[in-house]
């Protein structure tokens, strides 16, 4: 290691060494701290795509943190939320008193909005299914979930707001999005 | 953990139910950005923490870098060009933070932040080594960087760096006899 080359090298590994795998945090598109320019601009468009990634985002996060240790059930309950989604399916999360959506006013979705969004959905070709999930029935089986992964606990009611899940044919993704978007009473569609 | 990362995550989980081992439609963009993220977060971290010298400036650019690179999609589009798209952004983002560091304690060069533990683990010898390197020209440290560290190859650092390869082999030399010069001053 006497060569400058040499103990450069040596140098640099133990610095980068600092990093483990475990550091590696979520990879998260939205807020951003302080980076320059990558404050999502407005637009319903964008947010809605960032979402997408947020989904895929969290499979990263799983994966990550769960590399390296050797805790088999949590690698299991890990693996097992991971498992990919059947067909086509979209998420219309509906506005809340705590959505961060500005289109939202910071409030509840009415209940004429509702019925006027479900219309639009069923209104478009291709939709296979529609179902109404309640924020009581997303936490309960999020908590079922979770119940094992660690940094889920704090989790309240609240978090996850009321939404459409919609099971439709490929074809008919550009028209749900084209519908929902900006939509009164809409928070954010999150195509899986 | 953010309440909308939460929700997602309630989205990816839900058709778990259902179904398993079917595949999916993913946006495209989000599958491949999330891919190189898996692959080359850490990588990438290294990289920063080795360019910024702290672990939390080194996260904040690994993550702007890929929420970049996510923005830019569809002017990217291609994974190679991707991670030359990433790489040159962390650098680009650690130039940066270390220019803010500079002008927050106005000194003309601010060596990296290492942590009192870290820097014991890293050992004397070897903090000379990162201490000389730190006074180098930026760009003469992004190419002995990515070269002894990243072990990229020169069109490989050139991509990231922005220049051509015949630069990127005059940087490198010029930078490996300053780093040799001033590791010998040292030693004196």
């Amino acid at each position: 290691m006497n060569t400058t080359e040499g103990r450069l090298r040596d140098a640099l590994s133990a610095a980068g060494a600092m990093v483990q795998s475990s550091d590696v945090p979520i990879l998260n598109l939205e807020a951003r701290r302080r980076g320059a320019g990558v404050r999502p601009r407005r637009g319903r468009r964008l947010a809605l795509r960032v979402g997408v990634l947020g989904a895929a985002s969290m499979a990263v996060v799983a994966g990550v943190s769960v590399s390296g240790t050797s805790d088999k059930p949590r690698n299991a309950a890990a693996a097992e939320a991971l498992a990919p989604p059947p067909g086509y399916n979209v998420s219309v999360f509906l506005c809340s008193r705590t959505s961060a959506n500005r289109l939202c006013e910071g409030k509840d979705v009415t209940r004429e909005q509702l019925t006027q969004i479900e219309q639009a959905i069923r209104a478009v070709p291709g939709v296979r299914q529609v179902r109404y999930e309640p924020r009581v029935e997303a936490f309960r089986r999020f908590k079922e979930r979770f119940s094992g992964v660690p940094g889920f606990q704090d989790v309240r009611a609240g978090d996850i707001p009321d939404s459409y899940r919609v099971q439709a044919d490929a074809s008919a993704r550009p028209g749900l999005l084209r519908v929902m978007d900006g939509r009164p009473g809409v928070d954010q569609v999150i195509a899986e | 953990m953010g309440l909308r990362s939460l929700w997602y995550m309630n989205v990816n989980v839900i058709p778990a139910d259902r179904a398993r081992g079917q595949t999916t439609t993913v946006d495209e963009a989000a599958r491949v950005v999330t891919e190189l993220y898996r692959e080359h977060a850490l990588g990438l971290m290294r990289l920063a923490v080795v360019m910024v010298g702290d672990q939390a400036t080194a996260e904040d650019v690994v993550q702007d870098a890929f929420a970049g690179l996510y923005r830019r999609w569809a002017k990217v589009r291609e994974p190679d060009r991707a991670l030359a798209y990433v790489r040159s952004a962390v650098l680009n983002e650690c130039r940066n933070a270390r220019r803010r560091r500079r002008r927050a304690v106005w000194h003309e060069h601010v060596p990296p932040a290492w942590s009192a533990e870290a820097a014991a683990m890293i050992g004397e010898e070897r903090r000379e080594v990162l201490a000389a390197l730190h006074r180098l020209p930026a760009r003469q440290r992004e190419a002995l960087v990515l070269r002894f560290f990243c072990e990229l190859s020169e069109g490989e650092i050139a991509r990231a760096m922005r220049v051509s390869r015949g630069t990127v082999k005059s940087t490198t030399s010029r930078a490996l006899a300053s780093l040799g010069r001033m590791l010998e001053e040292d030693a004196r």
